[in-house]
């Protein structure tokens, strides 16, 4: 997919486990590490939201858009 | 409302299964009509479900009544195994999650089952019919009323792909975090 999720750089610069996370955004760990590994098909708004509240960033430090290479 | 779609889907369940086991002695019957008529040919004339001129062929020539009994049980063989695939896609289905892979290769299944009943009993009888006529004069009458079973085909295969794309939105669901 040409859309990367780069939350585990976020997280590495926030020095923050995935457990910590997933308190504080209140997402199951299943469901973050869907997100983390790039499985995830959808990301909601409110997640989003949650995410970059609790690592105080910006959607674009955790999204980010690639062009596929065929 | 869901106790009443459950006791439904268990009714039908078990009237598929009746439906199996009515074709399955059909064919059952017609077999053994099939394997007595070589001792004794008058048993042609008992042939259940069958209202051919029989007799009259296998008089004439023992490799057309094999050709047309051979169409016949093929069909009701079918006609059997696809209530049998009612049955077990009936006992599969879960309603809680009614997608999934296993529904879409049974449904897939069982419209091929309807297609091959169409090709069977439309293409492959009124070919046979037309040879018959050219060797022996008789005249076999062509059964139009199967044409039903190539739309029922289509519109299974058509659900099919429903439940395909329905499997596809499940997992979209379950992959949005």
């Amino acid at each position: 997919m040409p859309i990367i999720v780069n939350l585990d750089v976020m997280m590495a610069k926030r020095k923050m486990s995935l457990n910590e996370l997933s308190e504080k955004v209140d997402l199951t760990l299943s469901n973050l590490s869907i997100l983390k590994t790039g499985k995830a098909k959808a990301i909601r708004f409110s997640t989003l939201e949650a995410i970059c509240k609790v690592l105080d960033c910006q959607p674009a430090d955790i999204l980010e858009y690639t062009k596929e290479i065929q | 409302m869901k106790i009443k779609t459950e006791t439904i889907l268990t009714v039908s369940k078990y009237l598929a299964l009746l439906g199996g086991v009515g074709c399955s002695i059909l064919w059952g019957s017609q077999l053994v009509t099939l394997i007595a008529s070589f001792i004794n040919p008058e048993w042609v004339k008992h042939t259940y479900q069958v209202d051919l001129n029989l007799y009259g062929i296998r008089e004439h020539s023992i490799g057309f009544y094999v050709c047309a009994m051979i169409l016949t049980i093929s069909v009701s063989v079918l006609k059997a195994l696809f209530w049998y695939k009612i049955f077990e896609l009936l006992s599969e289905l879960k309603l809680q999650t009614p997608f999934s892979r296993e529904v879409v290769i049974k449904l897939e299944r069982m419209a091929f089952i309807m297609f091959s009943v169409w090709m069977i009993s439309s293409i492959f009888w009124k070919t046979y019919t037309f040879y018959l006529t050219q060797a022996t004069g008789i005249q076999l009458p062509i059964r139009n009323t199967d044409d039903e079973y190539l739309f029922m085909a289509g519109i299974i295969y058509i659900i099919s792909q429903i439940f395909k794309r329905g499997i596809e939105l499940q997992e979209e669901n379950q992959l949005t975090v």
